[in-house]
Formats: C-alpha cells, sequence, structure tokens
C-alpha cells in the first residue's frame, strides 16, 4: 500500500478544523491541525507535508505570513481558506506563493477536489517529454529541473508544471483557460488571475528581463506563447 | 391711451440721443419756441456751462421744420476757462466720488470674507478688517510668512502663478492649526499696474469637519458590514462544510463521527442565532430605541438566576459568589441587567479553562452598587484593555470556547451607559482578568424613573 499523503490544515475555527480532519481522514489522509500561523508553521516543519491548508485570518500569525515563511524553504503546494472572495484578496495569497484559493464557505467536495489537485501536481512526472534545451534556458522533464545559464532555478511545483505546458506546446498559443485546464486541472477555467499571478512569477525566474519577456510572450485578449531562442 | 402724434415723435427723437448729459432741445422753426428740454440735469446744465454741440434740421411730422440742439454739460473740462462755478462743481463731484468709495470700503469692511490683494512679488498689498481679524495684519509681508508661516515661497501648493495667467482658480487649504478655508483666486491689475491676485478667504472648518465626520461614519459602517459579513461567514462555513460532508455518498460515517458532525451543525446555528440577536440590539441600543425599562431590580435576584443558567451551560466551571445581603436596589432594566452579566459569565468562561473559578461579586461603593466577575484565564494585554470593548474586536488571547460574536462586551457597556453606569476590566495576563460594573443606587423613594 502506498504511503498516506500529509496534509496539514490550519485554522482558528474548531468546527472548521473538525470537519475538515474526519472528511480528510476519512479518505485515508494523515491530517495534520493547527489552530494559528505560528503552529502551522512549526507542524509544517516537523512533518512535511504533501499539501498544507491555510486560513488566511488566524491569531498571533495571518495565513499569508504562515505562507511565506513556509516558501522560504519549501516548495509544498499550499492552498488558502479565506471568507474575502475579493481579486485583490486572492491575487495578494498567490503572490506569496499560495497555489491555490477557496472562499468560504465552501463544500466539503471543492476543497477535497483541489486537494487532490495539489498532490497530483506535487508528485506529477512530465518525463513523457523529451528534454528542452535552448540558449540561456535548459527543462529536464524526467528529473523535473530547470536550469538558467546552467544553474538551477528553484520552481514551486505550479511554476515548474506551468512552465513544462507552455514548453511542451512551444511556438503555439494557449489560452487561459488551457493553461488552467492542463496546469491546474479539469474543475478550473475562470480564474485567470492565477495564470497572471504565475506567469508573472515564473518570467521573475527564467526572463533575463521579466519587464520585456522574450520567452513567454503575452498574446493579448487570449493567451500566452512560449517562443523558443533562435 | 393712445398718444398724440407729436407726442410720439418727440419720445422717439429724444431716446435716440445718448447719455443723461445731454441736453435736448427742439426748436420749431421760425417760431423760436422750445419745444421739449430733456429732463434730467436740466438745473445742472443751467448752472453750469454747457456746450452747443450741433443742431440739426429735421422735420416735424406735421411737415414743419425743426432744429434739433444739442448740448452737453462740459463743466469741469470747459469751467475754468469759462470763469463759471468751477469750485461748486469740483466739491459736488468729490462728493459723488466720496459716496462711492465709501460705500466700496464699507462693503469691504462688511465683508465676511476675508479679501486680501497680493502681488506678483508675493507680498501682501492689502487685507480687509475681516482678513486682518482671522491672519492678523500682514500688509506688506510675503504671503507665504504671514499666511503659512514658510520661509520660501509654498511652491508646489501655491496658485498665484496660475491666476496671473488670467485663470480663476478656487481651492481648499487647511493651515497647520487646523484652520480650513475656501479661497477664490481671480486675476487683478492694482492702481499701479502691478499684477495681482484677489483672493477671498472664506472659513469652512465647521463644513469640513462635518464632512470628515460623516466620512468617518461612513468608513465605520461599512466596516461594520464587512465585519459582520465575515463573522457570519464563519459558522456558515462550518454548517455547510459539515453538511456537505453529511451528504456525500460514498463515505458511511461512524455513529459517533456522524454525532460530532451533528453538534457541530447545532453549535453553530446557535452561534448565528446569537449573532444575529446581538446585532439586532446593539442596533437598538444605537438607534435608541431599545431603552432600559428601569423599574427597581433587585441585583441579587437577578446575579442568581443568570448564575443557575449559565452552570447549566458550563458545566466544568467553578461559580463562586460573594455578595452582600444588604445591597440597595437599583433603578435598572432587569433584562438588560441579565443580558450583561450572561455575556461577562460567557466570556469569563470562554477565557478561562476548564475547573477554574468564575467568581461574582456584588458590593456597595461610594453611593454606587458594584458587580464584578472575576475568572482565571488567559488574561488581557495591558495595550488591549480598552479595545475589549469595541465591537468585533478580538484580543490575541484565544478563546478556549469556539464562537463569540465579538459583540457581548460593547452591548455590556451601552447597557451600563444607558442606565448611567460605567463598566472597566483590570487583567493581568496568564493569571485572568475581572470586568467591573457599577450602577447608582436608587434614592429612597424614588421607585420608578419614566423614559
Amino acid at each position: 500500500m502506498p504511503e498516506k499523503s500529509r496534509i496539514l490544515v490550519a485554522d482558528d475555527e474548531p468546527k472548521i478544523l473538525m470537519f475538515i480532519r474526519a472528511n480528510l481522514a476519512a479518505r485515508g489522509y494523515e491530517v495534520h491541525v493547527a489552530q494559528d500561523g505560528v503552529e502551522a508553521v512549526e507542524i509544517a516543519a516537523r512533518v512535511i507535508p504533501d499539501v498544507t491548508v491555510l486560513d488566511v485570518n488566524m491569531p498571533r500569525m495571518d495565513g499569508i505570513e504562515a505562507c511565506r515563511r513556509i516558501r522560504e524553504w519549501s516548495n509544498m503546494p499550499i492552498i488558502m481558506l479565506s471568507v474575502r472572495g475579493d481579486e485583490v484578496d486572492k491575487v495578494r495569497a498567490l503572490d506569496e506563493g499560495a497555489d491555490d484559493y477557496v472562499t468560504k464557505p465552501f463544500g466539503i467536495e471543492e476543497l477535497l477536489a483541489r486537494i487532490r489537485v495539489a498532490l497530483r501536481r506535487s508528485k506529477a512526472a512530465t518525463s513523457s517529454c523529451p528534454n528542452f534545451k535552448a540558449e540561456n534556458l535548459e527543462v529536464d522533464f524526467s528529473n523535473r529541473l530547470v536550469k538558467r545559464r546552467g544553474e538551477v532555478v528553484k520552481l514551486t511545483p505550479t511554476e515548474y508544471e506551468l512552465l513544462a505546458y507552455l514548453v511542451s506546446n512551444r511556438g503555439k498559443v494557449v489560452s487561459h483557460r488551457q493553461i488552467l485546464h492542463s496546469v491546474w486541472g479539469p474543475e478550473y477555467g475562470e480564474e485567470s488571475e492565477y495564470v497572471r499571478v504565475f506567469i508573472r512569477q515564473l518570467r521573475g525566474k527564467i526572463e533575463e528581463d521579466p519587464s520585456n519577456p522574450q520567452l513567454i510572450r503575452t498574446e493579448t485578449r487570449v493567451g500566452y506563447r512560449f517562443v523558443a531562442p533562435e | 391711451m393712445a398718444l398724440s402724434d407729436s407726442e410720439t415723435r418727440k419720445r422717439g427723437l429724444i431716446r435716440c440721443l445718448p447719455g443723461s448729459w445731454i441736453a435736448v432741445l427742439i426748436i420749431a422753426a421760425g417760431g423760436g419756441h422750445v419745444r421739449h428740454v430733456r429732463p434730467r440735469r436740466v438745473a445742472a446744465l443751467v448752472i453750469y456751462t454747457f456746450l452747443l454741440i450741433g443742431a440739426i434740421p429735421a422735420l416735424d411730422c406735421r411737415g414743419a421744420t425743426l432744429g434739433i440742439v444739442l448740448f452737453a454739460s462740459l463743466g469741469a473740462t470747459i469751467g475754468p476757462f469759462a470763469g463759471g462755478n468751477e469750485s461748486e462743481w469740483a466739491r459736488y463731484l468729490e462728493r459723488v466720488l466720496r459716496s462711492e468709495r465709501d460705500r466700496l470700503v464699507g462693503m469691504l469692511n462688511a465683508m465676511e470674507e476675508g479679501v486680501a490683494l497680493i502681488g506678483l512679488d508675493r507680498k501682501m498689498r492689502f487685507m480687509n478688517p475681516s482678513m486682518v481679524r482671522q491672519f492678523g495684519d500682514g500688509t506688506g509681508l510675503y504671503c507665504y510668512e504671514h499666511l503659512h508661516h514658510f520661509d520660501e515661497p509654498c511652491n508646489d501648493i501655491c496658485k498665484l502663478p496660475k491666476v496671473l495667467q488670467g485663470a480663476t482658480e478656487r481651492w481648499e487649504y487647511t493651515f497647520a492649526d487646523g484652520r480650513t478655508y475656501e479661497v477664490i483666486g481671480a486675476p487683478f491689475a492694482d492702481s499701479d499696474q502691478m499684477p495681482c491676485m484677489l483672493a477671498t478667504f472664506r472659513n469652512v472648518t465647521q463644513r469640513k469637519q462635518l464632512e470628515l465626520e460623516l466620512i468617518k461614519l461612513d468608513k465605520l459602517k461599512s466596516d461594520l458590514l464587512s465585519n459582520v459579513s465575515h463573522e457570519l461567514r464563519s459558522p456558515l462555513t462550518s454548517v455547510k462544510g459539515i453538511i456537505s460532508s453529511l451528504l456525500q455518498e460514498d463515505i458511511q460515517w461512524d455513529d459517533e463521527t456522524r454525532k460530532m458532525l451533528l453538534v457541530g451543525i447545532s453549535e453553530e446555528t446557535d452561534r448565528l442565532a446569537s449573532l444575529v440577536t446581538n446585532l439586532l440590539n446593539m442596533s437598538k441600543l444605537e438607534a435608541g430605541v431599545w431603552r432600559p425599562e428601569k423599574d427597581r431590580c433587585n441585583l441579587l435576584e437577578v446575579i442568581a438566576e443568570t448564575i443557575e443558567r449559565q452552570k447549566w451551560v458550563y458545566k466544568k466551571h467553578l461559580f463562586e459568589t460573594e455578595l452582600e445581603t444588604d445591597l440597595p436596589e437599583v433603578a435598572a432594566d432587569s433584562n438588560q441587567m441579565k443580558q450583561v452579566l450572561v455575556n461577562l459569565l460567557e466570556n469569563a468562561a470562554a477565557y478561562s479553562d476548564e475547573g477554574t473559578k468564575i467568581t461574582v461579586r456584588a458590593r456597595r461603593a461610594d453611593g454606587e452598587v458594584e458587580i464584578s466577575v472575576a475568572d482565571q484565564g488567559v488574561g488581557i494585554a495591558p495595550e488591549e484593555l480598552e479595545k475589549v470593548f469595541n465591537k468585533f474586536y478580538r484580543g490575541a488571547q484565544k478563546r478556549r470556547r469556539p464562537g463569540g460574536t465579538g459583540l457581548g462586551l460593547a452591548i455590556c457597556q451601552s447597557i451600563v451607559a444607558a442606565h448611567g453606569g460605567r463598566i472597566w476590566v483590570e487583567s493581568e495576563l496568564g493569571c485572568g482578568s475581572t470586568f467591573y460594573f457599577r450602577l447608582p443606587a436608587s434614592q429612597a423613594g424614588e421607585t420608578r424613573t419614566e423614559v
């Protein structure tokens, strides 16, 4: 039997923790819970979860700060929970390194689906593609390694999946919706702000001049296109 | 009534001649009769010299030949040469000028608005009395020195250059002392041709303060709404999450977990109900419609009844009382007093561990009755003591029990204030908190306060 996936859930509402924990346990996950941001960061460092779910509004340290702390040393998928559903709040969370954002109140199926997607992404193996190499950029699909000027670039699983998708479709224009479907999962399609945030982060890591991107080109009102250097 | 031919003619002729200082004599040819004299200023014309400026031949409508003779009074010009009554004329003119000037100066003096004339060189050339009253006399000083107490021209906010280009500008400015003025600057050429800005200053401090007050109230209201919606969403999340969990068909919940989930729904709906009740009470208190029905109220009974009920809810806390038995009665609404005690007891239980003591004390103090609720819980940090009575303020310390609406203490404070009393808290982190409130004791003979 494969090892159980470890999930860390942090929320200061005991009832919310209770039902999420009951569901995850019933689905065979190993569940860890935290009641504030400080506890979440401590437990994350100790148990190294496969997916972390953080409530934004927690005492002592909020979820955004906890997410930033975890991102300092880990690329684990992080899902934020929040009572705020505005785009600015989502973008802020994604900017701090979260991979996904669920607005309260939510049905448990939605959260479970997003946890499954996050797990799939962190364990996915895009090894079927031949490796890509051009000028300064190198993508080693079999080892999930990205190098720029010969140096390894640290990417989160979501960033890696996004780059891998763009590279394997190089030369073609891909829409926001296609990207969301392929990288985040079939449940996604409307969250174009996710794509914008992650494209920006990716450009920051692989482009020579992120403000004048040469590799990931914006196709206005359509989507993006990866252009391999000559 | 129809006018006669000659009347019509006369009026038509006379109207087409310019200026009230032109006298018209229409002289019938041959007869030498003066037919009409334009009436105004005739007296002056007679006294002073006048100049014949022309005669025009004309035909009467009856065919008679007429001569129109025009005279213009040029007394001021030709008077000295003509040796006429020039000093009288000068005195007359002076009188007219003086009265006109007095009128203008009087208007400027009486104006509520401050008026200032600021030259291209940024010097204050003129200030009316209102301006002097409001800013002190600074005639001859630089405007930035006198009005703003700056050492250099305030270029970034100065409208002088724009006004001097010919634009009329209107702006609001708040001075360092907090006064806000609406200023209108218009281009003006002074008598020495210096380009100037003629500025009127209207004090709008009160209006500005009201505006700011309104903005603040508006923000409070929207903060409150946003807080309420967040407070509602947390219990809703639990309810929706738990129900959707139970609805999943591919999971068989064991009895224990199912019960735990159902209890969760029940508790969270209680919390929603209590939040809604508290919100309603809060808004009634604020709108002044939840007025206390003050009557003789025996606080000892209220305390006993409330503790009895809370003991049942918080079974694992130890409730103790230290009550003076000869407590005077107070004029209070016993239902509202119960609400205050319930909220204080719920707080005490929520922020302390099971098995710890909650002590309710009642005593007489300086003609007032003092009630206190003490717990052995987490306590409140000194910097938070004032804020705990604010709506939706949540302390940094974690509740031991879930729930709460963030309104309990705010409601206590409103109720106690409506009874003419006061409420406060003393606390030490890690040792517990004591909430006190005092109400004035009823005077002997006072039985019922009409509201």
